[in-house]
């Protein structure tokens, strides 16, 4: 079972449909930050959509305060392109149907 | 023909996705639009959404006509305007089955009990009840799926119907041999 953290890129099996999907949740989520949990403050976005790369097809999700879709998509296509094929590996070889895994990228990366 | 829509369509989830009774209900309101008891109707698959061509291969075959068939389309009526005698009219004929498997066919025109042929509906030096002529047409022509086109000419064994008359076949019988 994974544990919220903000901002932070995830990747996991591809989702049903391929375009940016984007789900509100309410206030009060415990998410991990600077090594304690905490709850968010606002209303939270996760954006989530799929990408393929050689013969991967993957989904990148990230959860953020920040609600703003063609900004998001926009970061999210940059990382796809800069992820590399052995981190995509590594980490669907560390995902399941209903946990992801995190990558090192974060939304703010440039 | 209907397609089938979702009310609420894109709706998919990720892990630590926060499921809410709305989007619970929003779930149930997509599974009744595809239930054909759905107060939604125009949801359904409609009749014939699925067409021959869609389905696999080995199911195709049995939809399909093969060389060696020979079929017989009962009662069909032509209408044509005819030029002269070197003018053809193509000619459409829906079929039952599916020709997708069937590159060319013989089609045969053949005379028949209670049938009429090419006879002049508006000439006032011909009339009505013109004798009966047999009309023939043999040749091959190409399926396109759904059914095919043959050229079939007009044209009496006295000569040719004069230009912008207007003839009338009903064709007892058309005899189709697929090659």
């Amino acid at each position: 079972m994974n544990i919220l953290e903000l901002n932070k890129i995830a990747l996991w099996k591809p989702k049903m449909f391929d375009e940016l999907t984007v789900r509100e949740a309410g206030a009060g989520r415990p998410y991990f930050a600077d090594g304690i949990m905490r709850k968010t403050i606002a209303r939270t976005y996760r954006y989530a959509k799929n990408y393929e790369k050689g013969k991967r097809k993957f989904c990148l999700i990230v959860i953020t305060y920040l609600n703003d879709a063609e900004v998001i998509e926009g970061k999210l296509d940059k990382i796809a392109k800069k992820i590399k094929a052995s981190e995509i590996d590594d980490a669907l070889a560390n995902t399941t149907d209903s946990s992801f895994a995190y990558t090192n990228y974060y939304l703010e990366d440039k | 023909m209907a397609l089938a829509t979702l009310p609420y369509p894109s709706m998919d989830f990720v892990p630590l996705d926060v499921l809410t009774a709305d989007e619970l209900d929003q779930i149930v309101a997509n599974i009744n639009a595809i239930n054909n008891n759905s107060s939604v109707p125009t949801a359904s698959i409609a009749d014939g959404a699925v067409t021959v061509q869609k389905l696999a291969s080995a199911v195709q075959d049995a939809y399909s006509y093969k060389a060696g068939d020979v079929v017989t389309f009962s009662n069909q009526i032509l209408c044509c305007t005819i030029a002269d005698s070197a003018g053809s009219q193509s000619y459409f004929l829906p079929v039952a089955k599916s020709l997708d498997r069937v590159s060319s066919a013989t089609i045969r025109i053949t005379s028949a009990v209670n049938s009429n042929f090419f006879r002049t509906i508006e000439d006032a030096n011909y009339g009505f009840g013109r004798p009966t002529e047999s009309v023939d047409y043999a040749g091959t022509i190409l399926g396109n799926g759904i059914g095919f086109t043959a050229s079939l000419r007009a044209g009496t064994s006295n000569g040719h119907l004069d230009a912008n008359q207007t003839g009338v076949a009903i064709i007892g019988a058309i005899r189709v041999t697929f090659a």
